[in-house]
């Protein structure tokens, strides 16, 4: 029995030793792998780059030409992989052994993750040049480079806008402003459309002109204002604009007086100036804008006899006055006054006025005024002959004509 | 612009010597130094011109041995040529560079700008005058998206009517100066 129980406790034993032998085989097996697995990585001893297949594919002619520079980056960034990977893998300090063997330079654990490579020399950029720097190239383009430079980032714009006023303007005329009062929003905004626009033609906003203007140009353009707006709020911006040599008012529209319903007034709001402000306005304005149309009911007062208001016709190519509330009727001597003015001044241009029809005025006064009557039509109430449409010629301008037409 | 170049030989009286930001020394003679406002101050303010005071190196901090070869180059071919006069700073249409210079400037905009630095910083205006129209000669004719790519710039601006947006000219009025800008289809406003 005891010799039995002997024999059973040297199997125990055995079989445990076996077992201990078996694990430490094991671990060694596993560490040895390891340990070639490793080796090859930092030989770089691949399938992939073996010489085998390096021959092979050289004698099918498959070569791949890569420059010097391009081979020590890509053998840099597998080494720098391979030493990441070992020393995750590494359970003991293996890498001096194969830090030595490897192509690399690392020859300790404490470098490996020091970063070896070198640092790449410093670029100088356009965006890294003084704005002097810049601005002396600037110096050197004309406007539409300028404007391309402007568009392509927010420091080169803001540095182009700056030095604006130095720089040769360009004139554009390919849009309109319209400056409407918003009633969603409660506020007026500038609206730049573009000239004979299509539904798909973007629109931009803004609530100042300035904003809306393109750098490095010179805005011809028609400025539309329409209902509810208060003209006053915008005078002192155009003018500073046209002073700064920005903007161009050829056109000014106050509309809006169509939509007049009995005593509610609409359109443009004119009533906080005087008809001197405006005419003084126009003038200022002069000789670029060539036509006033004064679509509003909301019109200023006339404060001035005989009126000045008429007296735009020389400075004009077009002036018209429409829906103004109360109507106003101009008389012959105010017209008369007028047309000898503009006859006599040599720099009258032709002029199309569109107004009310003056109460006294007959055919035959028309023609003393050396007037050719183009339209006309009889009242159906009063069997009176009306003239519509009256044309008269510059005394000694040949082909400038005024033309009043009547409604 | 023409010139004559006679032949000198440079003695150590008349040489300084400067030192580039890595160390290089070069050899300058005082003649050359005249087209240089920075060195020139520097040499009157230290009396470098007379023959009996000692010439220390003169450290260029933030000039490279290959730009100082460079401007030496330059400094080299204008040697005999009259004193520069800024009197025209605007663009011109009818502008033309000296085929020197052309080769000279013919380099990739990087060292473009490295050396306007350095001649910025030795205050050399007619290399720094020239370098600026040729940079500009390489904006003018190209949109704003070519001159990105030329230059690397990267844009900040988004939401912009401004941004990147061709702009198509009349080509029946974009014979004369003034002429107008059709913008479409999206065009910044005017």
């Amino acid at each position: 029995m005891t010799q039995r129980r002997r024999g059973l406790s040297f199997f125990d034993a055995q079989a445990s030793n076996v077992k201990k032998i078996a694990v430490m085989a094991s671990t060694v097996a596993f560490e040895f792998n390891k340990a070639t697995l490793k080796l090859r990585r930092s030989l770089h001893v691949s399938p992939r780059n073996s010489p085998e297949v390096q021959r092979k594919s050289t004698a099918g002619g498959d070569t791949e030409i890569e420059s010097p520079g391009s081979t020590q980056s890509t053998s840099r960034k597998s080494s720098k992989r391979n030493r990441q990977l070992c020393a995750e893998l590494s359970s003991f300090a293996l890498y001096p052994l194969f830090g030595a063997l490897s192509p690399s330079h690392f020859s300790s654990p404490n470098l490996l993750f020091q970063n070896e490579k070198k640092q790449p020399k410093e670029v100088v950029e356009f965006l890294q040049l003084s704005d002097t720097d810049m601005y002396q190239i600037m110096c050197f383009l004309n406007p539409r480079s300028l404007l391309n430079l402007s568009q392509t980032c927010g420091r080169l714009r803001q540095l182009c806008l700056s030095h604006e006023e130095n720089t040769e303007k360009r004139d554009v005329t390919s849009h309109e402003i319209f400056i409407s009062f918003n009633q969603i929003r409660r506020k007026t905004e500038v609206r730049l459309l573009k000239r004979e626009r299509t539904c798909t033609d973007p629109q931009f906003t803004g609530n100042t002109i300035r904003e809306l203007l393109a750098p490095f140009s010179r805005a011809l353009t028609r400025i539309t204002f329409e209902t509810t707006v208060f003209v006053t709020d915008w005078l002192d911006e155009i003018l500073e604009l046209h002073q700064q040599n920005r903007l161009i008012p050829l056109s000014l529209v106050f509309t809006g007086g169509a939509l007049t319903k009995g005593n509610q007034l609409t359109g443009a709001d004119l009533r906080s100036i005087t008809e001197t402000e405006f005419v003084d306005f126009v003038a200022k304005l002069q000789p670029h804008l060539q036509e006033v149309q004064l679509s509003t009911s909301r019109m200023f007062k006339m404060n001035t006899d005989p009126p000045r208001l008429l007296a735009m016709i020389t400075m004009l190519s077009s002036f018209g006055i429409v829906y103004e509330r109360p109507p106003l009727r101009f008389y012959y001597e105010e017209i008369s006054d007028a047309i000898t003015f503009w006859k006599s001044d040599s720099l009258s241009r032709s002029c199309d006025v569109y107004m009310r029809r003056p109460h006294d005025v007959s055919i035959d006064t028309w023609i003393n005024l050396s007037g050719s009557i183009d339209e006309s039509r009889i009242d159906p109430y009063t069997d009176e002959i009306l003239v519509s449409k009256i044309t008269i010629k510059h005394s000694f301008l040949v082909h400038i004509d005024l033309v009043f037409h009547f409604h | 612009m023409s010139c004559e170049e006679p032949t000198t030989s440079p003695t150590p009286e008349n040489n300084i010597t400067v030192v580039s930001s890595d160390g290089k020394e070069f050899l300058l003679d005082l003649k050359l130094t005249e087209q240089s406002e920075t060195l020139a101050r520097l040499i009157s303010n230290f009396e470098y011109d007379r023959t009996d005071v000692k010439k220390d190196p003169v450290p260029l901090g933030n000039i490279t041995s290959a730009q100082m070869q460079k401007i030496i180059e330059w400094l080299q071919h204008h040697r005999y040529y009259p004193k520069w006069e800024q009197n025209d700073i605007h663009y011109s249409t009818s502008f033309t560079f000296e085929t020197w210079v052309e080769e000279y400037l013919n380099i990739p905009n990087n060292e473009m700008f490295e050396l306007l630095n350095a001649a910025n910083y030795l205050n050399i205006p007619r290399l720094f005058s020239t370098i600026c129209r040729i940079m500009a000669s390489r904006i003018t004719g190209k949109s704003a998206e070519q001159i990105r790519t030329v230059l690397n710039i990267k844009t900040d601006v988004k939401n912009d009517v401004y941004t990147g947006i061709p702009i198509q000219e009349d080509s029946s009025s974009s014979e004369d100066g003034m002429s107008e800008i059709s913008l479409s289809p999206s065009p910044p406003p005017i």
